[in-house]
């Protein structure tokens, strides 16, 4: 019944396991959302704080510039102050020295300061005039500028103030033979009223120097802790403070900007030149290091304070959330992993093991116990629905294990049914032993085990041989058991005594007795002389028998003489009778014969069995009857047979033919 | 074998159309006879159809037959063709049941 364990074929799946698929999907799903709002977030926290960054980073360098304005400014003020205590005083040499000397110490931001008259406007021997007080190295320094070597007059911080008669911030300058630095310069003109009428003339210009080795250290060192790169450019572009001392005073930013070709660089130069302050990307140049350019206008020179800042710096703390979060992310991803894993597990196990124990069944155990039948979901249902696969076919396998006993108990029951019915039909030889004057043959082969045909043949007295042969309606069991009354009933009626019309009767009356289940049957009955070959028959609603001359030639023997047995109280029944050449052969059959059919729903019929008959002249009883089922066979081919087949075949055989006459 | 019944207020007809052999004569055994349940004063059986009858569909009209004597319900036959005409005469059954040629006439006996 079932194919044992090693035959079965395992099921597997193939592929990826619901558990890994519902894992992957999970993290595909979850992946794509994080990223997006990992990107999105840093998107918007990049612009927002690009802005913040922007307003702080121009804030500092606002801040710082403003400090050094005011460093300006106190130089300003000192140099202003200078020229008033000048220009209201009276000064001979020696408290003008002083006085100058004062200032220079006094003020920290001072380099170094001068008092340059116009020719011969001190002394009015002296051409020129011009005591210089610098902060040098080895402390303070006095040097008369007013050399063949050192010609004032010509210089930028006296020729544009004396032009202009207005302070002036000079550009950035290496002061040779002077304060022997690089510096700027503030000039302002020394004013003497010539006459009340006639207005001021210019009587000197008084000067105060910025050491911008100073200037250079003290931006660097203001910026040392916020973002360690910082520089200052002169309203030419001129680098007049940097870290990178290559640059000072040698290079414009513009000329930088030019040559770096880089485009961010580029556009910050323009913008420095132009602008009064401003945040742009500084391309990666000067520091070498990705950064933003923060720059603000110191007021009173015109100069930008310009300072960078680090965009890894900038962004340190952004970079740093984002990398947090896409830790969390990630680490969020595996939890999510690891969760959606165990509870694929959760299902999937259980589905596992159901088909664990569906391979059971599959192998023929029925009594083991199907898993999780009593969990409360989808894996429940189906486990349940196993357990009552299982217990369905345990029962169906216990009813079909009973059926097919029952069912061999009947076969062997109707097996012996078989035998006795068998046994229940004369045995003929086709000789008969002695008798030379008659040949039979019978065959009966019953659709089932058991049928409801039935011949019969026998001796009435030593020249009368009476056959018989009939069909019961229906088949099978029923039939088997009416025939075997009928053919009793038969036996016992038919008599040399009697005549066959009224024995028929006899048999009719007593089928109809206790007859419930409207049984039936149809019988031809004929009594032979074997002297003079008069064959006298009855048929009651049985197909007319053939009669075959010795020639070969086959017709019906007539139509019937009565009706079928078991229906009718007083049927009326009447013999007939015809002469039988010798040698001819009266073959008698069942509607198996007539009605068995092919494939194509076609009948027998009577015109084959006649064909089938009328080959051969002169032939046998047996040759007949084999000749009948052979075409039969041809046929019907694979058809199965549908009714019990059923013939009697007897042939006359005279010893003398005188006897006939 | 296919069995159309059709019934008007006292007549249930019956068209009988294909083989009646041993597989379909238990069913055409069970139609008439829940037909006959219904208690209808005559039932037609149309053989019109009717190709052809073996001795176990014999048995069921046999049967019904029986059955509608019990019932008082007349049955008769019509329309039968000559192959089962001759069944019906040769086995004597024509002797048993009520046989006509046409449906009108099977409509018009008087019951």
């Amino acid at each position: 019944m079932f194919r044992n364990g090693s035959d079965m074929k395992s099921p597997k799946y193939f592929g990826f396991g619901i558990t890994i698929k519902l894992a992957l999907w999970t993290l595909l799903g979850t992946g794509l959302i994080l990223a997006a709002t990992l990107k999105y977030s840093d998107f918007f926290s990049s612009a927002i704080i690009i802005s913040l960054v922007e307003k702080g980073a121009i804030n500092i360098v606002k801040s710082a510039a403003l400090q050094f304005d005011d460093r300006l400014q106190s130089v300003e003020t000192s140099t202003e102050n200078l020229a008033y205590a000048i220009e209201f005083g009276k000064w001979n040499e020696v408290s003008l020295l002083d006085l100058l000397e004062s200032v220079v110490k006094e003020n920290d931001d001072i380099y170094g300061a001068t008092i340059a008259f116009e020719p011969y406007s001190f002394n009015s021997e002296i051409r020129s005039f011009a005591p210089y007080y610098c902060k040098a190295a080895d402390g303070m320094k006095l040097v008369q500028l007013g050399t063949p070597d050192y010609d004032y007059f010509n210089k930028d911080w006296y020729t544009i103030p004396k032009k202009t008669g207005k302070p002036h911030w000079s550009s950035p300058y290496f002061d040779e033979g002077g304060g022997d630095i690089r510096m700027v310069t503030y000039s302002r003109p020394l004013f003497r009223r010539k006459s009340p009428s006639r207005g001021m003339e210019i009587k000197g210009i008084v000067t105060a120097d910025l050491s911008l080795e100073r200037l250079s250290f003290d931006i660097t060192e203001m910026f040392r802790n916020v973002t360690g790169y910082a520089f200052m450019v002169s309203n030419e572009g001129t680098f007049v403070a940097s870290p990178d001392a290559g640059l000072l005073f040698r290079d414009t930013i513009q000329g930088l900007a030019a040559r770096s070709g880089n485009s961010s660089f580029e556009k910050l130069a323009a913008a420095i030149n132009t602008e009064a302050s401003g945040f742009l990307d500084a391309g990666g140049i000067l520091s070498g290091i990705d950064s933003y350019c923060a720059f603000f206008t110191i007021p009173s020179t015109g100069w930008k304070l310009c300072a960078l800042f680090s965009k890894s710096e900038l962004f340190m703390a952004s970079d740093d959330l984002q990398d947090k979060l896409t830790i969390i992310a990630v680490l969020g991803m595996i939890l999510l992993i690891a969760v959606s894993y165990l509870v694929a597990l959760s299902f999937t196990g259980p589905l596992m093991s159901l088909v664990k124990a569906t391979e059971r069944i599959g192998e023929g155990d029925l009594d083991s116990q199907v898993p999780w039948t009593t969990r409360r979901d989808e894996i429940g249902a189906l486990a349940s629905a196993f357990d009552i696969m299982q217990k369905s076919l345990k029962d169906y396998i216990e009813k079909l294990t009973r059926a097919t006993m029952e069912k061999e108990r009947i076969e062997s029951e109707l097996s012996i049914a078989a035998d006795i019915q068998r046994s229940m039909l004369p045995a003929i030889s086709p000789t008969l032993g002695e008798r030379k004057d008659l040949e039979v043959c019978a065959l009966m082969q019953p659709a089932r085990e058991v049928g409801g045909d039935f011949y019969d043949f026998f001796f009435m007295d030593q020249d009368s041989v009476c056959i018989a042969i009939g069909d019961v309606s229906g088949k099978g069991v029923p039939a088997a058991l009416f025939m075997s009354v009928t053919k009793y009933l038969v036996e016992a009626t038919v008599s040399s005594e009697q005549k066959l019309d009224i024995a028929l009767q006899q048999v009719n009356s007593l089928l109809l007795k206790n007859n419930e289940s409207c049984m039936f049957v149809t019988i031809f009955v004929g009594i032979l002389n074997l002297k003079t070959g008069l064959f006298t028959y009855a048929n009651c609603g049985h197909n007319p028998p053939l009669a075959l001359s010795p020639a070969g030639i086959a017709k019906p023997l007539g139509e019937a003489t009565g009706p079928i047995l078991g229906v009718l109280e007083k049927p009326q029944v009447w013999t007939d009778s015809c002469q039988l050449e010798p040698g001819a052969i009266i073959l008698t059959f069942t509607d198996g014969v007539t009605e068995a059919f092919n494939s194509r729903d076609e009948l027998f019929g009577d015109d084959r069995l006649i064909q089938a008959v009328s080959l051969t002249p002169d032939a046998s009883v047996s040759g007949v009857v084999s000749q009948v089922m052979k075409s039969l066979k041809v046929f019907c081919g694979d058809c199965p047979q549908t009714d019990d087949i059923t013939m009697l075949a007897v042939k006359f055989k005279p010893k003398q033919k005188a006897q006939l006459t | 074998m296919e069995i159309n019944l059709t019934r008007d207020t006292k007549t249930m007809i019956a068209r009988i159309s294909g083989r009646v052999d041993t597989i379909a004569a238990s069913a055409f055994q069970r139609t008439l006879e829940e037909a006959l349940d219904c208690r209808p004063d005559r039932i037609i059986v149309n053989m019109e159809d009717m190709a052809y009858i073996s001795s176990a569909g014999l048995r069921s009209v046999l049967i019904v037959c029986r059955k509608a004597q019990a019932c008082r319900t007349t049955l008769v036959c019509c329309c039968m063709n000559q192959i089962v005409r001759k069944i019906f005469d040769v086995s004597g059954f024509s002797r048993l049941v009520k046989i006509v040629d046409t449906l009108d006439e099977a409509e018009s006996i008087v019951i």
